[in-house]
């Protein structure tokens, strides 16, 4: 189905082009030229002499680690930062004939939603869970007085692969991830923009529904014209759905080309170093090297026909059915699956926090639920967890130090677990806040570490990272499994990671294992569960569509 | 009393927390928004900013008024209900009476000092029940079964649709006219805001990913409880106790002036402005403007103190 659309939108694409670019497109062909843009937060340039064209019906993934600018650059385009004036914008924006950086206000909302479409990475968080999809939409349409709101919200729904009957009446919450980021796109182009800027719209879902939406916003290029900025860290999506990566370093282009080009041969230092990181070639074959007799080492950790019913005000969700997983000594377990394949409950459940409803969980020979709390929370304390959202993780009041500090039942210091995950001590005394994402992720590692665990439970620790860092983090894991012999369960919807990081593959659907096989006989497994997320997952090298 | 003495207590309970876990006895660590400060570890692991001298100077003036107030005797001779019919309506700056005397003749500096007592002692005990009573409460409704929250809430939704003089009227029928009946009715009357505040700030905080981090550390439900969930909910919470200072102050005056508080001879900076109300249009501003004076820099100071229990969370842009 995937391949199908692909090679739609290809043929569109060709076809399509400038001509079929509708109103609001420019005789030049290019929506959107950016020419020498800076963007200053205090203390720091962020954005640096950026220059950028993206042309009507053309998909340009403007790619690069956290920290380069990349969502800075797509937010001064409609102008979105903070009232307060803190971030200082120049150079010019060049939005067809109109500098967006010399609009008043009037003009500027006149381009917000008309002219420029901004969808979100957070689709849920970035509706209003008080009011409808409908509403959304409808009140989109009003703002801009372009008539009949029904007509054109259930049209740009329509277009994003949703049916307006199912979701008109719904709100955000009510919808599935991939729901809520096809509502969002509705939203960002019911007023069908030249322009729709996607900033990092698929990083949270899993491969599946990420080539859903990718696929969607695709065919809103070829069929209507319509300029796509992709913002994305990943190269692999980058380079299956865009037509050009623009890759972004320092706050500056470095490489701009067709995307085939520049996964094949890239010329600019950084963008090698990015694709080799996003190649995610363990370095040494630490986590690669074969293990041997590893069925006879010790289970530390099992579950059997767990069932864990999660009931809500309105609904209740079988997270988990029947499933079952051993965790044994050493080893290194990756747990994939789809958004809702109930993943985070499975880790929930291993780490001792959940009851499930049926079954046991059964940790160092003894029935977990069978013991009393107190041997429960020593327990705990045996076992470390890192979530994905490292930051939501640590208490907003905490500094770095007492983060960790906390998980320190005494003895042992916190530097020495800071430089254990590659932590400058002295960043003991900064808030979480203010450190990077994938400093965050490191700290939550010496949390977890602190109490000396023989089992860490890494729940998407690295989802929301850039390849750089992610494949740090990675590393980091390795060594520490090398080193200090620890167990780990790595809960991903990655596929590649999991092939990274891990000897044995478990994939979960619908709250059951599925399969459950070596990591290095991936490529064999024979589940359709498995083979839907293999073939959705983009990959370095087999190029897309463009 | 974590509001009205709060650097005191703070700093004992401080005492008391690294002797119980001496492996935390980590040297103070860095202010809000990454700049180094020093702070003090707290009984809730709050964090004073020890650096902000807004806070230090209204605890200084909060002490001053209340050492005042206990040391009144030694700072004027005069008895504050002694009447002197040579010295009446003197205006401030008079000979022997700084501040003036009232229309009986009685020393006006002598009745703020030892109206002080009355005042403060209300005030800031009424406030210190209200709030320990209401997060009590309001822990009991966010942790506790079902039941017992809806009791709360609706017990809660009950007084507050009562109009507050009628149910003072009822427990001053009962027990009597005296200093811990205004105490008692003004925590009777007052504790239903913040329990509703602290009972939703729990709930909040509850969900929070970090609640549950620390529950995968091995932490206990009272440790929880201790380092993560009260001190979230301090912030809103401080800001209604140092509202509740101001309204036990008032309601205070407004029960001595019923005859259900304080004997209304007997000075409070309540009854001063009661007392006063007679003289607004006669041009004895003094009589007003003092025990207003006094109330209005009380609250002012319990306010800042409240800030500097900040959320102390970052923001990015």
């Amino acid at each position: 189905m995937v391949s199908a659309v692909d090679a739609g939108s290809r043929g569109n694409a060709v076809s399509g082009g400038n001509a079929g670019s509708g109103e609001n497109a420019v005789s030049g062909g290019n929506v959107l030229d950016v020419r020498g843009l800076t963007v200053e937060v205090p203390g720091r340039r962020v954005v640096d002499g950026l220059s950028l064209a993206v042309g009507a019906g053309r998909v340009v993934a403007l790619v690069g680690p956290s920290g380069s600018g990349k969502s800075l650059t797509a937010r001064s385009i409609v102008r979105l930062h903070d009232p307060s004036g803190a971030v200082r914008v120049s150079g010019t924006i060049l939005l067809g004939e109109s500098d967006v950086l010399s609009l008043g206000r009037r003009e500027l909302r006149e381009v917000r939603g008309r002219h420029v479409g901004y969808a979100f990475q957070d689709a849920v968080a970035s509706l209003n869970p008080a009011i409808t999809i409908g509403r959304h939409l409808a009140e989109t349409v009003r703002a801009h007085g372009s008539g009949d709101a029904y007509a054109l919200g259930a049209a740009a729904l329509k277009r994003c692969g949703l049916a307006a009957d199912d979701v008109w009446d719904a709100r955000p919450y009510e919808l599935s991830g991939g729901q809520a980021q096809r509502a969002a796109l509705a939203l960002a182009t019911v007023l069908e923009p030249g322009l729709l800027i996607a900033d990092e719209v698929t990083t949270a879902l899993d491969p599946v529904t990420q080539a859903e939406v990718l696929d969607t916003i695709r065919a809103q290029a070829a069929g209507e014209g319509r300029a796509v900025l992709l913002i994305t860290h990943d190269l692999a999506v980058a380079g299956r759905w865009a037509d050009e990566i623009a890759v972004l370093s320092d706050g500056r282009v470095v490489e701009h080309g067709p995307s085939a080009e520049i996964l094949r041969s890239p010329s600019a230092p950084f963008t090698r170093a990015l694709v080799a990181a996003a190649r995610l070639e363990a370095p040494g074959g630490v986590s690669l090297e074969k293990r041997r007799g590893d069925r006879e080492r010790p289970v530390l950790l099992s579950v059997r026909g767990v069932r864990r019913v999660l009931r809500g005000r309105a609904r209740t969700t079988v997270a988990l059915d029947g499933a079952d997983l051993d965790v044994r000594e050493g080893e290194s377990v990756a747990v994939v699956g789809r958004s809702g394949s109930g993943k985070s409950t499975l880790v929930g459940v291993l780490a001792a926090l959940d009851r499930p409803d049926a079954g046991r969980v059964v940790a160092g020979g003894r029935d977990v639920w069978a013991l009393r709390e107190r041997d429960r929370r020593a327990l705990r304390r045996g076992t470390g967890l890192v979530f994905q959202d490292a930051l939501a993780s640590f208490d907003p009041r905490y500094t770095v130090e007492r983060v960790v500090a906390e998980a320190l039942a005494g003895g042992g210091g916190v530097a020495d677990l800071l430089e254990r995950v590659g932590l400058d001590p002295a960043m003991a005394a900064r808030r979480p806040a203010t450190l990077s994402g994938g400093e965050r992720q490191r700290v939550a590692l010496a949390r977890a570490l602190a109490a000396g665990p023989r089992v860490l439970l890494a729940d998407e620790p690295t989802t929301g990272l850039d390849v750089i860092a992610q494949e740090r983090i990675l590393a980091l894991l390795a060594r520490l499994r090398r080193d200090e012999g620890l167990s780990v369960v790595f809960v991903t919807h990655d596929l590649r990671v999991a092939r990274r990081i891990a000897d044995r593959v478990v994939v979960l659907a619908d709250g059951a294992v599925v399969e459950d096989l070596p990591a290095s006989s991936l490529d064999a497994a024979s589940e359709a569960e498995t083979r839907a997320l293999l073939e959705a997952t983009p990959r370095l090298g087999e190029p897309g569509p463009a | 009393m974590p509001i009205a003495d709060g650097g005191r207590a703070l700093r004992k309970a401080a005492a008391e927390a690294e002797d119980q876990d001496p492996g935390a006895g980590a040297p103070p660590l860095s202010g809000g928004g990454g700049a180094p400060a020093p702070v003090t570890r707290g009984l809730l692991a709050m964090r004073i900013p020890v650096r902000r001298p807004g806070v230090w100077a209204a605890g200084a003036v909060l002490l001053a008024l209340a050492l005042a107030a206990v040391c009144a005797p030694l700072l004027t001779p005069y008895d504050p209900i002694a009447t002197d019919t040579a010295a009446t309506g003197l205006a401030p700056g008079s000979p022997g009476h700084p501040f003036g005397t009232d229309p009986l003749g009685r020393d006006l500096l002598a009745r703020l000092l030892y109206g002080g007592r009355t005042s403060l002692l209300v005030g800031l005990t009424a406030a210190a029940i209200t709030v320990g009573a209401g997060v009590l409460l309001g822990g009991i409704a966010a942790a506790g079964p079902r039941w017992l929250d809806e009791l709360i809430a609706r017990a809660a939704d009950v007084l507050l649709s009562l109009p507050m003089l009628v149910v003072v009227l009822a427990l001053a029928a009962v027990i009597g006219p005296s200093l811990g009946t205004v105490v008692l009715a003004v925590a009777a009357t007052s504790w239903m805001s913040v329990a509703l505040v602290a009972r939703a700030e729990l709930v909040g905080q509850r969900e929070r990913l970090y609640v549950r981090a620390a529950y995968a550390l091995g932490l206990s439900r009272g440790q929880v409880l201790r380092r993560h969930l009260l001190p979230g909910a301090l912030p809103p919470i401080a800001s209604i106790a140092a509202f509740e200072v101001g309204h036990a102050v008032l309601t205070e005056s407004t029960l001595s002036f019923l005859g259900l508080g304080v004997p209304p001879n007997r000075p409070s900076w309540g009854n001063l402005l009661t007392e006063a109300q007679a003289h607004l249009l006669t041009g004895e501003w003094y009589t007003v403007a003092f025990p207003a004076a006094c109330v209005v820099v009380t609250i002012l100071a319990v306010n800042v103190l409240a800030s500097a229990v900040a959320r102390g969370e970052g923001r990015a842009w």
